[in-house]
């Protein structure tokens, strides 16, 4: 049995789409305790930028707590952007196309990266469809990390898939260049991202 | 649980008593007074918060609950699209066909999105006596809620069954509630002498079979039982014991009950065509009749 809401005989009537507007109003909060958006704003340049100043670090560390020293001590996390999901669906009708189907797309799975699901009739096509990602400007470090096998006996699923695989890729803002192999370092200001060799 | 911020007053109302909590803010706690008073409606609740004021309480808080019993509501599932707005006019079109009164004051709740909403109402000669008695001792009323919707919220974890009849025995008579998909799908009240068995598994069966009909759902169903005593009481009705019910139409190939055959996982489902095969055959005549089915009584 399901629960039923409450009532009240003596509370105004529900306003029309409250479940909506709650819902929306949790995915909002939910958006803005995970960093969105994700091209910083001003105040969030002013926040990234006061982070990367020595001064400032130093005049932290210095009349800090062993705990501030630590992690002030601690290196910088990886200073790439997240996608935007605009720039997400550009990349989905790129190469959303041909026998790999598509499944999953998360975009915050470790900072910078992206990683997508898939599922496709054949491993050379999946092979195929891994250069066509590598060889994508806004994507690097193209890495299966896992694939499966659809076991005999099971259904077959929709398209005559056999194989589910998982990939993730480092993803690097539109404007910008993928970096060289040895560039590691990336520095956030305002809505640009300036790679320089680590 | 429950997280309480302020101290509240909790009361229910039944037809000849009244019970009125003091519950402090927190967690689930016990009552900070618990009292009681008899008589007949709004008296007896006149009798429980006087009784509550000779506790030792230091003052009443500013939250009111008050839960009426099912005798002072009525109830009832409308069918609205839209919104809230769209659900309570209709629920008060309904109510004025129905009772033939428009002193009421209605409330909706959602019951799922395909704009099915319960309803429910009390007379506002009722309400406006017990705000009544309640300003008497400094209390406002805040909240009114009806015991069968509270009931329902309180039982809904402990029915894990999505297709089931819930009876809510009160003083003067009985809640039916038919569920479907784990909402209700038909309510009735019945007023009736409870201590009279006979009663209230005529009018038990009535309603099962009653509801059957209306909303297509089969009669065998889990039956869940709430008496005076709020030990929740469960019992499989496989619908043997309902002589005369349901009988199998000629025609019934297309009939809603054979369309959605009851889900329970101990009965054998037949195929849709098969079914008909049968049932056309059945209807032939007694020769050409093959063997029921096993769920068909």
């Amino acid at each position: 049995m399901k629960s039923l809401p409450v009532l009240d005989l003596l509370a105004p009537p529900p306003p029309p789409r409250a479940g909506q507007a709650l819902l929306g109003l949790g995915l909002l909060l939910l958006a803005l305790a995970l960093g969105w958006p994700r091209h910083p704003t001003p105040a969030a340049s002013f926040s990234l930028d006061a982070q990367t100043r020595p001064t400032e670090i130093h005049r932290i560390a210095a009349g800090a707590s062993p705990l501030a020293l630590a992690s002030v001590a601690t290196p910088a996390p990886d200073e790439t952007v997240a996608p935007d999901w605009a720039d997400l669906f550009a990349l989905l009708q790129r190469h959303g196309r041909g026998p790999v189907a598509l499944l999953e797309l998360s975009p915050r799975t470790r900072p910078g990266r992206i990683e997508l699901v898939g599922q496709t009739p054949s491993l050379q096509s999946m092979v195929e469809w891994l250069q066509e990602l590598e060889a994508d400007p806004q994507l690097s470090d193209v890495t299966l990390t896992s694939h499966a096998a659809r076991v005999a006996g099971q259904a077959q699923p929709a398209g005559g898939a056999a194989y589910r695989f998982v990939v993730q890729a480092r993803w690097h803002a539109a404007e910008s260049p993928a970096p060289a192999p040895n560039s590691t370092r990336h520095r956030v200001q305002g809505d640009n991202i300036a790679v320089s060799p680590g | 649980m429950s997280l309480r911020f302020r101290n509240e007053l909790r009361m229910e109302l039944r037809m000849r008593s009244c019970q009125v909590e003091l519950l402090g803010r927190g967690w689930n706690r016990p009552p900070l007074a618990v009292a009681n008073g008899t008589g007949s409606g709004v008296a007896a609740l006149n009798a429980a918060l006087q009784a509550l004021q000779l506790t030792e309480v230091d003052s009443l808080p500013s939250v009111a609950r008050l839960t009426v019993a099912d005798e002072y509501v009525h109830h009832a599932l409308v069918e609205a699209d839209g919104g809230a707005d769209q659900a309570l006019e209709a629920a008060r079109v309904h109510y004025a066909q129905a009772l033939q009164r428009d002193d009421l004051r209605v409330q909706v709740i959602p019951l799922e999105r395909k704009g099915r909403w319960l309803a429910a109402a009390v007379i506002d000669t009722d309400l406006q006596a017990w705000r009544q008695t309640l300003e008497q001792v400094g209390l406002q009323l805040t909240h009114l809620h009806t015991a069968l919707v509270e009931d329902l919220r309180e039982l809904a974890p402990q029915i894990p069954e999505d297709d089931a009849v819930i009876a809510l025995l009160r003083e003067e008579g009985i809640s039916l509630v038919r569920l479907k998909e784990g909402l209700p799908v038909a309510l009735a009240w019945e007023r009736l002498d409870t201590s009279l068995p006979q009663a209230l598994d005529d009018r038990l069966r009535a309603f099962v079979r009653e509801a059957a009909s209306r909303v297509g759902v089969g009669h065998p169903c889990v039956i869940y039982l709430l008496p005076e005593s709020r030990a929740l009481c469960r019992c499989v009705w496989d619908g043997r014991d309902l002589p005369g019910l349901l009988p199998l139409p000629q025609e019934a190939s297309g009939s809603r009950l054979m369309t959605t055959p009851p889900p329970w996982s101990d009965t054998a489902q037949i195929p849709m065509d098969e079914l008909a095969g049968q049932l056309r055959e059945a209807a032939r005549g007694p020769s050409h009749s093959p063997p029921q089915p096993s769920q068909q009584p």
